[in-house]
């Protein structure tokens, strides 16, 4: 779907369940009503362009919006700033949580899943480098492929014994992590005219 | 699809008979047993689809399990340290290790490892490149062309799914190729 300004917001929520993470970091929390997007954007103050871009192209991966973000410098800088601090404070902690669980639950030692976290450490030190400057937004495409090799790692390779339920939590929650960097690294194309 | 090979490897007789009495109702599996102590039988060990062995076996010859981590299980009489390898435990109920065998079995038929399974070749271009090597290192040491280099690399990443190189590493050591 394509979100416009007359859209319901609620609409696109449930159509794209995902983009609740995304909601958050413009101050919308659940609960949202029946209210347009130009509605809920005007009495927040949020600059609805900007919103609408970003929502267009969190759910569609070839929507290019690189002239709203361009032009609008401050509302999309203010936009990856609270990204940063949302991977930091939960969508990080979130596939750490899951993985420690995993670990933690399992019968015996599966060294394979110790190794994945491990890796998604070293990959968790990149995310946040990434996201650290306040002023220089440049995208890091290697996080992506780094997040994509720890999916393939559980999806294709893993073996031994592991809690079923917990690993899919984990790797739903890597996926989700590696489709919000996705977004990220976009916008930041976009900022810097590449 | 056809029958699936499976090997038994172990000294112990009672073991192998065990074992083979569990596998009997499984569908389309041919079993045969190879002394544990033996170099795994004449021919290509690699022609069984399923490899089921000891423990004492398993840490003998672990060089030889480790790059087949995925299609082996391992019978232990004890608590084993590391599960990455699939295991059943002796002291499980027939039920349980039938239903242990059966689900193992079940996903070695299903597996699709043939199209991920790396050549010799490969391998040793991902032991490299996962010790840190860059590729004129690599072609020196394989002496092969920086291209033929990074065609293997392509084609590993392509078959793996994994692209970087601390993903490789990883991989490496999750089956063996990089302690």
């Amino acid at each position: 779907m394509i979100v416009t300004k007359d859209t319901k917001l609620h609409d696109v929520v449930i159509n794209e369940p995902a983009i609740i993470a995304v909601l958050s970091r413009f101050g919308i929390t659940l609960g949202i009503g029946d209210k347009s997007v130009r509605l809920v954007c005007d009495e927040r103050g949020i600059n609805a362009t900007v919103f609408i871009a970003v929502k267009n192209s969190f759910i569609n991966d070839e929507y290019v919006a690189a002239d709203v973000f361009s032009s609008n410098t401050a509302d999309t800088a203010s936009f990856l700033k609270n990204t940063a601090s949302y991977y930091s404070r939960f969508l990080i902690p979130n596939v750490e949580q899951h993985f420690n669980l995993l670990i933690r639950r399992n019968t015996a030692v599966n060294s394979n899943l110790e190794l994945m976290r491990n890796f998604f450490n070293e990959v968790k030190i990149d995310i946040l480098d990434m996201v650290s400057s306040e002023t220089n937004y440049a995208p890091c495409p290697a996080v992506e492929d780094k997040l994509g090799d720890l999916i393939s790692m559980i999806v294709i390779h893993l073996s031994g014994d592991y809690d079923v339920n917990l690993c899919q939590a984990v790797l739903f929650a890597i996926i989700g992590l590696k489709k919000d960097i996705n977004l990220y690294n976009r916008i930041c194309c976009c900022i810097a005219g590449k | 699809m056809g029958s699936l090979n499976i090997a038994i490897i172990t000294n112990n007789t009672l073991t192998y008979l065990g074992v083979k009495l569990l596998l009997r109702d499984i569908p389309s599996v041919a079993v045969c047993r190879i002394d544990g102590s033996s170099a795994f039988g004449d021919g290509n060990p690699d022609r069984f689809d399923v490899l089921i062995t000891d423990v004492s076996t398993c840490i003998a010859h672990i060089d030889f399990f480790l790059p087949r981590r995925s299609k082996t299980m391992i019978i232990a009489d004890t608590e084993i340290g590391d599960s990455s390898f699939a295991h059943i435990d002796t002291r499980w109920s027939v039920d349980a290790l039938s239903g242990k065998l059966a689900d193992f079995v079940e996903l070695q038929q299903h597996s699709t490892s043939p199209q991920t399974e790396l050549s010799q070749r490969e391998i040793e271009v991902l032991t490299l490149v996962a010790s840190g090597k860059i590729n004129k290192e690599i072609a020196d040491a394989l002496q092969i062309s920086i291209n033929t280099v990074l065609t293997h690399r392509k084609n590993i990443s392509a078959k793996l799914g994994i692209k970087s190189v601390s993903g490789l590493s990883v991989y490496a050591m999750m089956n063996g190729y990089l302690k």
